[in-house]
């Protein structure tokens, strides 16, 4: 138990390690892609890399950096087919409709927005005022 | 289970299949390991030039991306490269679509 705890134990510490090269890419390439191989790049690059390295906040930016990463090459996407998959898959309640995608029809798209512009039945159905009739 | 639980079980069974095959095969075969083994190589140094250019850290840098991917954590890494592959040829969007035509009622199409 207590070997396998340490081989994970180093198997996170070394991903740590190459998340952080990866990091230290990505500034790299930044600032020498706005400011070239200057003086103020490296200054930029230092700085950056004392605040995502060696600050208290290396948790959050590594998370950040691989939810980036993660949704760059579309997980975004997964989520999206997922919840459109498992939503018509879903069991009809007693009494409603089985549902479908979210915009499914026409006719639902009409309903949704004719919903939206009377939100309540008594103030949608005002009574119109009579034509005018001609003198 | 209602058809959403069986689609969750499908997908936490289908997508770790797909990300184990690649140790697997090269488990199995060990030409397929050493192979793969380079082409990593390559593409490491690839992709630390991208960022860096030509130089010297560009060598030390990829040497140090080598040593930890390929040699000590390679079927860690095979596993990740395969799901990153697969992510970015939008594969996984691909099998929940299928699972989800799998799992429609032939009677109401739904």
């Amino acid at each position: 138990m207590l070997t396998f705890l340490g081989f994970l134990g180093e198997m996170f510490a070394d991903a740590n390690f190459v998340l952080k090269i990866f990091i230290l890419l990505t500034i790299v390439s930044w600032a020498r892609m706005h400011l070239g191989k200057s003086a103020l790049s490296y200054i930029l690059i230092a700085g950056f890399c004392y605040f995502v390295f060696f600050s208290d906040l290396w948790a959050l930016f590594g998370g950040v950096y691989l939810l980036y990463m993660l949704f760059m090459l579309g997980f975004a996407s997964i989520i999206i087919d997922f919840f459109f998959v498992t939503q018509s898959q879903g069991m009809p309640q007693q009494g409603q409709e089985e549902q479908g995608s979210p915009v499914d029809s026409g006719k639902d798209v009409m309903e949704r927005m004719h919903g939206m512009r009377h939100p309540h039945p008594g103030l949608g159905a005002r009574p119109r005022p009579p034509p005018m009739m001609p003198g | 289970m209602n058809e959403k639980g069986n689609i969750v079980l499908f997908i936490a069974i289908a997508v770790p299949l797909i990300i184990v095959l690649p140790p697997l095969i090269m488990e199995l075969i060990p030409e397929a390991k050493i192979i793969f083994q380079v082409i990593s190589i390559f593409m490491l140094y690839t992709t630390v030039r991208g960022y860096l250019g030509d130089g010297p850290l560009t060598i030390v840098i990829a040497a140090i991306l080598i040593y930890f991917l390929v040699f000590k954590w390679f079927f860690v890494f095979a596993s990740a490269y395969m799901f990153q592959l697969l992510l970015s040829i939008q594969v996984f969007s691909v099998v929940i679509w299928g699972i989800g035509t799998r799992l429609r009622n032939p009677a109401t199409g739904q």
